[in-house]
């Protein structure tokens, strides 16, 4: 046989030391009792970029189809804007919520 | 590569089966059936046991991690040694390379001699360790396997032949090194 592969074959039967066995249980034990790592919320990252892209999708629409005119009177109109403002307020907080309870 | 008889290899799917219903403790059997070979394997790697025992412990962490990986259509043995590798060839990469090394006789004249032909089989290992990683991982995994080319290339998730091309190209490299 060639002597390096005689060399490299030999298996002196080498050890870890006797606490070995200890010590990976002990780490183990620790990882067990590690909470799993949260999982990445994708069901939520979709339902946000579906509700963006219908939000651009309607503000789009609204300016580019709708009458100049038209948009700067409702623009003007403070209960319209005021709703409006109350309407994004709630949707903020309804989305917060939901970030917090799931 | 010692335990991998019938019984062992029922001790440890069945040693599976009672972690993954949540038996912590019965990866003891695991952890003492195949220390020694994960640990031989990593003192290949890095010729050094404490260095070893470090990396075998990771090894074993990352098995306890991914036991619900393990299907059981490969045998139990090529899937806990397949990821041992990984994580001792992830460690290699990271780690700075190897110390240049002298393969022409003894270290120091005054140092003493280990022990036997241990010297030669250090430098020898040593020699492996600073081949480029394919070759490297070839080597170490053929002879950690005693020469047995097929579970080498299990070990290591490539076809037989390309492992066969890949330790002969590493055995010149190795004889250059030792010329």
């Amino acid at each position: 046989m060639d002597p390096i592969d005689r060399e490299l074959l030999a298996d002196d039967g080498a050890q870890p030391s006797p606490r070995f066995t200890a010590r990976v249980m002990s780490a183990v034990r620790r990882e067990a009792a590690t909470p799993p790592p949260l999982p990445f919320p994708w069901r939520r990252l979709v339902l946000g970029l579906a509700a963006c892209a219908l939000w651009l999708a309607f503000g789009y629409r609204a300016v580019r189809g709708g009458d100049a005119a038209e948009v700067m009177a409702l623009a003007r109109s403070w209960p319209l804007l005021l709703g409006y403002g109350l309407l994004l307020a709630l949707a903020s907080l309804r989305l917060v919520r939901f970030c917090v309870r799931s | 590569m010692e335990p991998d008889d019938t019984a062992g290899s029922d001790a440890d799917a069945e040693a599976v089966r009672r972690v993954r219903a949540g038996d912590v403790e019965a990866f003891t059997g695991i952890v003492e059936r195949w220390q020694g070979p994960l640990f031989r394997l990593a003192l290949r790697y890095t010729n050094e046991r404490g260095a070893a025992e470090d990396l075998c412990q990771e090894a074993f962490l990352h098995a306890f991690r991914g036991m619900k990986s393990w299907r059981g259509e490969a045998r139990f043995s090529t899937w806990l040694i397949a990821l041992a590798t990984n994580v001792y060839r992830s460690h290699a990469r990271r780690a700075p390379p190897p110390e240049p090394i002298d393969l022409a006789g003894p270290r120091d004249p005054a140092a003493p001699l280990p022990a036997a032909d241990t010297a030669l089989g250090e430098r020898l290992r040593r020699a492996v360790n600073a081949l480029p990683a394919r070759y490297r991982d070839a080597l170490h995994l053929y002879y950690f396997h005693a020469a047995d080319v097929r579970e080498a290339a299990a070990s290591l998730a490539l076809p037989e032949g390309t492992l066969k091309a890949r330790l002969a190209r590493g055995r010149e490299l190795l004889a250059k090194l030792l010329a």
